[in-house]
This record gives structure tokens, C-alpha cells and sequence, in this order.
């Protein structure tokens, strides 16, 4: 399940949420909350603000969990992605991922991350005293995508 | 002549002013696109190129170079196509920088 929200998330929540729509106990959840950090490049991040393409955003991320589906054995892949600005320390992503074994899970959780990085249809503004930029894709991002498809 | 609506985003927005504009666009034929490309256009029917041109009469010469500077996709109805995709009246046709979600 996918959800593209301006609201925080908790993380507990969603983690309950999962294990109530198991038919079957999943036998591991790994999970991986992302955060707004402080500092981008030299200057101080005062915030970021995130845009999507409400529509095209959802299905870009639906495709990256259908991979992840197809490639492992999962029960469950949960999506938040937060838009709008956020402070330094926020949450902005959440990738949840049921499975009856932990190297799945773990495996899987990495890969969805990683492919939100570079396939997600969203783009992150920064906000420091020195002025506000788009954020560019970090060549570190696209080679970790590729090291998947070895 | 098909009427479509060019929608931007993120770094293009702030570029081009607006979030959408609605364009009319006519078919002409490109030079210097490969004729596969041009498939569309041989049929006479209008592309995203022929709506790239619209735009770039619209923004002016120095917008248009700042924009082409960013390498941007483009989706027709939210679905990315070649340049060379053929338009028809109604479509969302959207110009997206280089994303960097996560």
C-alpha cells in the first residue's frame, strides 16, 4: 500500500497495521524511516520542500514494489512518502516490508529505498540561509540501482 | 491542430512561471530527428516535439535554453514517451526535471 501525505507518520502504527492485515504471521518486518538531515552540502538546511505529480508519483512507486514482489518472496510492502516542507529531524519516507524469512525482508526494504531514490516520481527543493536549490541525483544513488541488476 | 495542456514541476515550474499552460498544436516536420522519430509526424499528426516548439516560442530564447540545460522526461496522461510520441486533443503532456525522491 502506497500513501503520498503531507502528515508525519508512526512508525508503530504502521507496524501494527501490518501484522493485523497478515492473513498468515509474517515471520520477519524490517522497516526504514528516513529523515530530513541538517546538512545537505555546506550550508545548514533550514528545510526541504518536496513536490509530486499526484497520479504519476503513486504509480512510479507502485512499479518499484511490483519488482520487489516479483523478485522476492513477500507478504506485505508498506509506502509513505511525505510532500510539503519539512524541518530538519522530520520523517520523510517509510518503507515496510513483511516476509516469512529476514533475508527477504531485508534485502527487499533496501531495494525498494533504493529504487525510491531514482524512479520516484518526487523532487526535493533545499532551503539554507544561503538560498534554495533543487536538489540534483547523487551519482551514489544511480550506481546502487545498478549494483541491483548484476 | 490538437488543444493538450503542458503541465510542469519542481525546478521546470519555477522556470516557466506557471504550473500548466494549454497550447494548440499543429504538425511540422522536425529536421534533424531520426526517422523513426518522425513516424508520427509523417503521418502528419502532431508530437510531443511539435508541442516542445510551442513552448519554446512562448518562453522565449533565453528561458528555453535555461530549460534545456535541465534534462527533463516527458509523460503524456503520466506515462513517459519518446520525444517523437504522437498528441492528441486533451492530453496532459508533463515536462519533469531529474527526480530525486527517497
Amino acid at each position: 500500500m502506497i500513501d503520498i501525505q503531507e502528515e508525519d507518520f508512526d512508525l508503530g502504527l504502521e507496524y501494527q497495521r501490518m501484522l493485523d492485515a497478515s492473513a498468515t504471521p509474517p515471520g520477519a518486518i524490517v522497516s526504514f524511516a528516513g529523515l530530513v538531515r541538517d546538512h545537505m552540502g555546506k550550508s545548514q538546511t533550514s528545510a526541504l520542500t518536496l513536490e509530486h505529480y499526484p497520479g504519476m508519483t503513486e504509480a512510479s512507486i507502485q512499479k518499484i514494489i511490483d519488482q520487489a514482489f516479483e523478485r522476492w518472496s513477500l507478504q506485505a510492502i508498506r509506502v509513505i512518502h511525505r510532500v510539503g516542507r519539512l524541518s530538519p529531524g522530520a520523517q520523510i519516507v517509510l518503507v515496510m516490508v513483511a516476509s516469512a524469512h529476514r533475508a527477504e525482508a531485508f534485502e527487499s526494504c533496501e531495494f525498494i529505498m533504493d529504487y525510491l531514490k531514482t524512479e520516484a516520481v518526487i523532487w526535493k527543493k533545499e532551503h539554507t540561509e544561503d538560498g534554495d536549490q533543487w536538489l540534483k541525483p547523487r551519482v551514489v544513488d544511480e550506481q546502487r540501482v545498478k549494483n541491483w541488476s548484476k | 491542430m490538437v488543444k493538450i495542456k503542458l503541465h510542469f514541476f519542481a525546478s521546470i515550474r519555477e522556470l516557466v512561471g506557471t504550473a500548466e499552460l494549454s497550447v494548440e498544436v499543429s504538425a511540422e516536420i522536425t529536421p534533424g530527428v531520426d526517422a523513426e522519430e518522425n513516424n508520427a509526424e509523417e503521418k502528419g499528426e502532431p508530437t510531443v516535439i511539435d508541442a516542445l516548439r510551442v513552448l519554446r516560442n512562448t518562453l522565449g530564447e533565453s528561458c528555453w535554453q535555461e530549460l534545456e540545460k535541465s534534462s527533463y522526461k516527458v509523460a503524456i496522461n503520466q506515462a513517459f514517451v519518446e520525444l517523437g510520441h504522437s498528441l492528441i486533443d486533451g492530453d496532459e503532456v508533463a515536462l519533469l526535471p531529474q527526480v530525486t525522491g527517497g
